[in-house]
């Protein structure tokens, strides 16, 4: 396996602190708009995707 | 009479079985864990190496080998005397495994012995037996199956190139990377999840080789080249050969068909994190030879193992595209890493749900078993929630997967963009 195991796992703690922290931050921004299940659905689907479009087009500026 | 034997050869098999649980208990308390297996392989590789390169009389070969050798076995030693259970636990496991040999004995002893499988009938595709693979590098037995495929398939390949295109770091390689490179050389192949031996032979019967991912022992996944196998009077496989990197390296290896089966089943056991990869009885279908892929497939995963699929060829063309200086390569690395977080939290979570449901089914069993009117009630109970709570975790993770195939043709396709216009 070599640091195959090492990289796998690394990958996978980074995925779940990543998405805490993007579905964290989606769900508590003070400046999210409506729809915020809708905003935390897409970031739970999409990942970095959603949470940049919700970057972009989520929050009031 | 005949009445009391058969009660005391239950009572001998009953006793071996909970035996043996002790001793498996036991066993996996102070088991080795992988690194220790890993370095163990390592040097019993080299160690035939060695003396393979003795034999042929090539004395500075085997010099440089020795001194290899040394080092290795140094390592493992060292990594295993720091694991070794004390005394008492060994003595402990020592008179258990006598306890369970003695109860085994007396079972067969009392006229219940197993016939032997007898051979009959043999299939080996012809040139895997002897053909020579020499690859200088650490975790290359996917490279080895793969060579051993290509240039008994008429495709000729050197072993140290296909390592150096494949798996430059030495790590280990998932099954698209195997698919992909196998394809872009000439051969039609593809993966295939939950295979059966019957799947296996089919293709030995074709005349055309199978390559499977096995556990070599500590939940070590390896890859091995299947070109042959045995079966007995009424046609039931009995043994398969093989030839890989660890047992079969000089020549092929004979490998006992429940042995392989158990191996096959569970190629990354059942601890973190290589249980992350629920890859289970995988296959790399060969259907023959055809024209060469100019490029990598967009589709190269299987939806059933799409987050296992994109994490392990993510992790591989990152490095490799890395290693090789291959812009692309690592840019499709990435993608799918990125991309795949998603699916890799929503897959390994449906995993994770469908253990939990997978253990209170059980703990309902048990407390079926108990009979009475309470345990009966609670027992039924907690079946019907652990299997809508399995269920759920089957959905989540078809869900997982669905995200990942997503991940994974968005970074084929970035790779294959590095074919098309930069190659």
């Amino acid at each position: 396996m070599g640091i195959f195991s090492t990289l796998s796992s690394m990958y996978v703690l980074f995925a779940f602190a990543f998405q805490s922290l993007a579905l964290g931050f989606v769900g508590y921004d003070s400046r999210g708009r409506s729809n915020r299940a809708l905003w935390l659905l897409a970031t739970l689907l999409t990942g970095p995707i959603g949470l940049l479009i919700y970057f972009f087009k989520g929050r009031a500026s | 009479m005949k009445k009391s034997v058969n009660v005391s050869k239950i009572w001998a098999a009953v006793a071996s079985v909970v035996l043996m649980l002790v001793v498996v208990q036991m066993t996996s308390a102070t088991s080795i864990p992988q690194q220790v297996d890993e370095l163990r392989m390592k040097y019993e590789r080299l160690y035939q190496q060695y003396t393979q390169a003795l034999s042929d009389a090539k004395s500075s070969t085997a010099a440089e080998l020795g001194k290899e050798v040394a080092a290795a076995k140094r390592a493992y030693e060292e990594a295993r005397a720091n694991l070794t259970p004390s005394q008492k636990t060994q003595q402990k496991i020592k008179d258990t495994a006598n306890k369970v040999k003695d109860s085994v004995d007396k079972l067969f002893a009392s006229g219940d012995k197993n016939e032997t499988a007898t051979v009959t009938a043999s299939k080996e595709l012809p040139g895997y037996d002897n053909l020579k693979i020499n690859i200088d590098g650490d975790n290359y037995c996917g490279q080895f199956a793969m060579t051993s495929v290509l240039n008994c398939m008429g495709i000729n390949k050197d072993a140290q190139q296909i390592y150096k295109d494949t798996n430059p770091a030495g790590i280990f390689t998932g099954p698209p990377t195997i698919i992909e490179y196998l394809n872009m050389n000439g051969v039609d192949a593809s993966q295939k999840q939950n295979a059966s031996i019957a799947d296996l032979t089919r293709r030995l019967d074709a005349g055309l080789p199978v390559m499977v991912l096995v556990n070599s022992g500590g939940g070590v996944p390896h890859w091995v080249t299947i070109f042959g196998y045995n079966s007995d009077a009424s046609g039931k496989v009995v043994s398969l050969k093989l030839r890989d990197s660890y047992w079969g390296t000089s020549k092929g290896y004979e490998i006992d068909i429940e042995t392989f089966k158990t191996a096959w089943n569970d190629p990354v056991g059942n601890k973190l994190p290589n249980s992350l990869l629920g890859y289970s009885n995988l296959m790399i279908d060969i259907k023959g030879t055809k024209q060469p892929d100019q490029s990598p497939s967009a589709l190269n995963f299987n939806f059933n193992t799409a987050m296992e699929d994109n994490m392990s060829s993510g992790i591989n063309d990152v490095v490799n595209g890395f290693k090789r200086i291959a812009p692309m390569q690592l840019l499709g690395g990435l993608t799918k890493c990125v991309l795949g977080i998603p699916g890799t939290v929503v897959g390994i979570t449906g995993k994770a749900v469908t253990k939990g449901g997978d253990m209170v089914i059980d703990w309902g069993k048990k407390k079926l078993d108990q009979g009475g009117f309470g345990n009966t009630l609670l027992g039924g109970t907690a079946v019907v929630g652990g299997s809508v709570v399995k269920a759920a975790g089957y959905v989540t993770k078809a869900a997982g997967n669905a995200l990942s195939s997503v991940a994974a043709i968005a970074g084929n396709f970035t790779k294959k963009l590095g074919y098309v216009f930069a190659r």
